[in-house]
This record gives structure tokens, sequence and C-alpha cells, in this order.
């Protein structure tokens, strides 16, 4: 019991810390709104803004939605590509690696060249740096067994694709979903930055916008909101992956990712 | 009368940069149907690689196993196997683990699920069929090993250091067990352990072997009266069979 309440009460004090110690700067250190507002401020300019937030919204998410859903397609098909395939998978890790390794970012002002502005763009973006957690955690999940499971299969004469759908594929989930975790939060990064580099729309235009304007209450807002994205479609993950994976007893989500 | 399984002068090398390297020196040796033989020896000693060669999980560089007369090539039909670890799916439950060999062979599963009732009651986990493996303490998951190893009565039960990563309570227990389901269903079978103990109280017969690179040192008959008790380890011939393996398998031939 007391470590159920602890569980809880922890966690809760240590926002509530971020948030004294905030709020306690604005009240001692009386810095300018447009250095730090108080929460209140931004508060209200949160709610001041009103219906004007839903487009910005909508459009934030349709591109981290679309480039996490993107990559998760993709990133899975690519997994098992690779580990079906000896030649493949010789001829791609290099590559791999090495893609890895470049700052997917980077590609943001290029990609906005070659797809203009648009919710193509910044889907593209989102896409290109949740792609690789997806293939990288997956491929290794299929790839990762115990050499005595596959012993065991053998003893039992399972047939090649048996093995592959009742053994590999699940022994993968806990990979998969640990790629689709960071994943999540990368295509929020994605999404955002797309939004910077080239947008009339998205939250993250709006934080431009907003400091542009010297109105750091609104970015401060607009990122609340940002992370408030980020938090659902984690926590989605996060369920999808307790409903998928029971046998795991829910040993996944931050714990584990941390 | 041929024996049910022969080992005839099986070796195994190793390939490795540094030239060719002994597994197992030329192994031969014959069991017969129904008999519980036991394999002991030191880490190392080749005796699991002797195993997976009867299993026909490992080819062997020379030498020849044949299985009721039949050369085994590939994993042959009515093996059991039990490994070191338990090698249990951790996405099934223990009836389904224990239905693992029925649903690769796509049996239908109706007819084996009271088979597979029936064995999770003989290994004494009642009750536990709906439990996935992380909810079992780790003799109780070599239990589910061992029920899905009989699912298709075997004819052959091969195991390797079943018990060797349980603590020495756990084990005796799994021994009396084991003891108890042999008792019931009877069956030929290779038990592979490093502890002497073990093996003169579950077996029929000691096959001892040297250190690396291993080979056979003796064969010993247990003479002790079955079913064997807890006390029977404090027998004055028991302790005289637990003496001279060791001396066997220490002693520079």
């Amino acid at each position: 019991m007391r470590e159920r309440l602890g569980g809880a009460v922890a966690p809760t004090l240590a926002f509530a810390a971020v948030l004294v110690l905030w709020q306690g700067s604005v009240w001692l250190l009386r810095p300018p709104p447009f250095i730090l507002p108080g929460i209140g401020q931004v508060i209200a300019r949160l709610v001041a803004f009103g219906p004007n937030w839903v487009g910005h919204v909508i459009a934030t998410v349709e591109g981290i939605a679309l480039g996490f859903l993107a990559a998760v397609v993709l990133g899975t098909a690519g997994a098992v590509l690779i580990v079906s395939s000896d030649m493949l998978r010789r001829a791609i890790t290099p590559l791999l690696v090495t893609v890895q390794i470049v700052p997917k970012i980077a590609f943001a002002p290029l990609i906005l060249v070659w797809f203009g502005i648009g919710l193509t763009s910044r889907a593209t973006i989102a896409f290109l740096v949740a792609f690789f957690p997806v293939l990288v955690n997956t491929a290794v999940g299929l790839v990762q067994i115990e050499p005595e499971l596959l012993d065991l299969a053998r003893s039992i004469k399972a047939r090649p694709a048996w093995v592959f759908f009742r053994i590999r594929f699940p022994n993968s989930l806990p990979y998969f979903f640990a790629g689709l975790r960071v994943a999540s939060t990368l295509a929020v990064i994605g999404a955002v930055i797309g939004e910077f580099v080239g947008s009339d729309v998205g939250l993250g235009y709006l934080i431009v916008i907003a400091n542009n304007q010297i109105d750091t209450a609104l970015g401060l807002a607009a990122i609340f909101l940002i992370s408030v994205i980020g938090l659902i479609l984690y926590g989605a993950v996060v369920l999808t992956e307790r409903l998928c994976t029971p046998w795991a007893g829910g040993e996944g989500g931050l714990k584990a990712s941390l | 009368m041929a024996a049910f399984i022969e080992i005839r002068d099986v070796e195994k090398r190793y390939t490795t940069r540094a030239g060719s390297q002994v597994a197992l020196r030329p192994t031969s040796l014959e069991i017969a149907a129904g008999e519980f033989v036991s394999i002991v020896g030191p880490s190392g000693c080749g005796k699991t690689t002797l195993m997976k060669i009867v299993a026909g999980l490992l080819p062997c560089t020379r030498g020849e196993v044949r299985i009721d007369g039949v050369p085994v090539k590939d994993p042959p039909d009515g093996v059991g196997i039990v490994f070191q670890t338990p090698t249990l799916l951790r996405w099934r439950t223990v009836l389904d683990n224990v239905l693992l060999p029925a649903a690769a062979l796509r049996r239908p599963r109706g007819r084996y699920e009271p088979v597979a009732r029936d064995l999770i009651r003989l290994v004494g986990l009642e009750g536990f069929a709906d439990h996935y493996p992380r909810e079992l303490s780790g003799g109780m998951q070599q239990r589910v090993a061992i029920s899905r190893a009989l699912l298709l009565e075997p004819r052959l039960l091969l195991m390797d250091e079943p018990f060797g990563a349980l603590d020495a309570m756990t084990r005796e227990e799994m021994n009396l067990e084991l003891q108890r389901i042999w008792n019931e269903q009877p069956k030929t079978v290779l038990f592979i352990t490093h502890s002497i103990d073990e093996a003169v109280f579950l077996s029929d017969r000691v096959v001892v072997m040297s250190p690396r690179p291993g080979g056979v040192r003796a064969v010993l008959d247990v003479a002790l009266d079955r079913p064997r008790g807890l006390h029977v380890r404090e027998h004055p011939r028991f302790v005289e069979y637990v003496g001279r393996i060791r001396d066997l398998i220490w002693s520079k031939a």
C-alpha cells in the first residue's frame, strides 16, 4: 500500500516542484514577461487564443500521425525484408549504420525544397526521424532469439513459416514496441521542426510567429499543447503494447525506456 | 537383439582458425529400450554435444547414431527434449506451451488438450494451466518443459542438465518427481548432468565421461532398488557408486 501511494505521490511532487520553481523565480526575480511569463499568464494566453488553436493543432496532429504511421509500416516492412534475406542484410547494414549517424533533421530544409510547403514535407520529416528506431528495433527483435528456442523448434519439426509467425514475430513484439515508443516522441519533434523550417500552419509555426512578436506566453502555450499531443501518442503506444503483450506483465512503458 | 540407441564411434571436431579442435572423442554406447541412462562429466566434456548429436540437432564429424535401427540425420520422430533452460514461449500459457509440439505439426488441438492437461497434472502443476511462464518459479517452468517433451508420447526422452539451474532443494524434489513420472510413463531416458549424486539417484546405468576433450571413461550399473527414496543417498552402495564415479572422472587415465 505504502509502495502504491509512494508511486503516485513522488512524481506528483516532482512536477509540483518544477512549477513552484518556475512561478517562484517569476515572483522573486520579476523578469519581463517576454523573458519568462508566469504560469497564470500562459494559461490566460492559452484560453484567450481559444478557437484559433484548432487549425494549428489539427495541422500538427496530421503531420505527426502521418509521419508516425508511415514510419511504423515501412519500418516494420523494412525489418522483415532485412531479416529474411542474408544478402539484403549484408548489402544494407552498412548503409543503415551510416544513415543512423547522419542527423536526419538536417535534411529538413532540403525536404522543403523537394516537396514544397505543406503536409507532405512536415510528415516526411516526422517520418524520417521516426523510421529508423522502428526499423532497427524490429529487426533486432526478429533476430535476437535464444538459440535453444530454435533448437526446440527444430526438434519439434516446426516449419520455417511457422517459426517466423509463431516464434520470431511474438518474440520481437517487446522490441517493436520499444521502437514505437522512441518513434512516437521523435515523430513529434520531426513534425514541429517541419513547421519551423517552412509552414504556414501548425503549433511549430505558431511558436516561430510568437517568438517574432515577442509573445512568449503564446509560445509556451503552444509548447504545452505539443507536449499534450506527444503524451497522448506515447500513452496510446504504451496502451497498445499492454494490450498486445499481456504476457510481458506491463514491464514496458516509460520505466523501460528510461 | 540390437540396442534401441546405438552410438558408434561418434566424434565431433570443430575447425577453428587455430586448427581442428576435438569436442568429443570417438564414443560408443548402446542403450536398451526402457533404460534410464545418465551421462555425467565435468563442464566441457562434450556431454551436451553428444546429446545434440543423438537429438539430430548437430551433425557428427565421424561415426553414426541409430535409433531403433534408423540412422539419425535430422531430429527423429518420437524424441522429446528437455533443455538446460525451460525454453518456454513467454507469450503462451502453460497449457499452450505444453501443446506446442502438436501445434507445430498442425495436429488438432482438441485431441491433445486432454493429454496436455493430464501431463500438467502429472508434473504437479494442476491449476496453473492458464498462467504465463513469468508467473512460475524456475522449478515449475522446468516441469512445464518436461510436460511439453512428453506430449507426443516419445519413445525417447533426452534431458540436458534439466535441473542444473535449480537450487539444491528444488533439485532433490525434481529428482523424486522425475523418477515418479518415469515410473508412470516408462520410456528410454538419456539424462545429461554434472551432478554425480543426481546421476546415481536416477539411473539404471551411469556413463562417466572424462574432462575435455571428453570421451567415455566407464559405464556403471546402478544396482539399487526402485522406487528410490530420499534416503537412498545414505545407502552404503550409493555412497560407494558416487565415490567410484568421482575417482573415475578425475583419475589420470
